[in-house]
């Protein structure tokens, strides 16, 4: 399929313990200031769907499921307290090879205020090679 | 050119990336699930590299990048213990735009990535 649809919503408030972990576990100082660039895979899984049921969303076997490529727009900063709402769309879905991708985007926003864009492809590829 | 970067990613930054970025993917934190899957070696979450490449991007601009966008194509496995380098340079300067890449020190890229940021003067 090649037509974007909506998967799910979600809401995230940003707490500054699971801001400090994340930092600590990605090599950071651990600071309210700056929130680190890849912080989001922290508000999708955890405010989001869980690894498990995002594959089974998408009709992947999650016993091999690999994550391809990862893009992110910053668009205003966000930080520790506020609450982020998240929309993650499926833009297509397409075979090749015996692999199976699907690429998504996310939109996170604050009050309606559009702060970052996030674009994934996942892959579903048994006997896997990529990361 | 920016400076060189090494560093190797453990087993144990591993399962703490995956608690703490809630992100259990099986083939990251499994032996078992990583080899039923066909690889060797438990192997380390894309995002965890891609975040390698951001503490990179903090090393060489400090403060003074601040990040526009950034992208990675994950293009081979990181396994852990395995030694890695963090390249990266400018393409064009005065437009924001650079290139980086973790490779290990056989030459394998595992993770191609660009970006773009302001640089604050």
């Amino acid at each position: 399929m090649k037509e974007k649809i909506e998967l799910y919503n979600y809401s995230y408030t940003i707490e500054k313990k699971e801001l400090y972990a994340f930092q600590e576990a990605v090599f950071e100082r651990q600071s309210c200031k700056k929130i680190p660039p890849t912080f989001s895979t922290v508000m999708d899984f955890c405010g989001g769907l869980s690894f498990f049921k995002l594959a089974e969303l998408l009709f992947f076997d999650s016993s091999f499921v690999l994550h391809g490529s990862q893009s992110y727009e910053y668009i205003k900063p966000f930080t520790v307290g506020e609450t982020i709402d998240a929309t993650v769309s499926l833009i297509s879905k397409t075979e090749k090879k015996g692999m199976t991708f699907a690429k998504l985007k996310t939109e996170y926003k604050r009050d309606g205020e559009l702060v970052l864009v996030s674009r994934s492809t996942i892959i579903e590829q048994k006997g896997g090679r990529h990361v | 050119m920016f400076n060189l970067l090494e560093w190797t990613i453990t087993q144990d930054q591993i399962n703490h990336y995956a608690r703490v970025s809630g992100d259990y993917n099986p083939i990251h934190i499994d032996l078992q699930a990583a080899q039923k899957a066909g690889l060797p070696n438990c192997i380390a979450h894309g995002m965890l590299v891609m975040a390698l490449g951001s503490w990179a991007l903090r090393q060489w601009g400090e403060n003074a990048f601040e990040l526009v966008s950034y992208e990675a194509r994950f293009q081979a496995m990181t396994f852990p213990g395995e030694p890695l380098l963090v390249k990266g340079f400018w393409i064009n300067k005065a437009e924001g735009k650079g290139s980086l890449t973790v490779e290990n020190k056989l030459g394998e890229v595992k993770m191609k990535g660009a970006f773009t940021a302001n640089i604050i003067t």
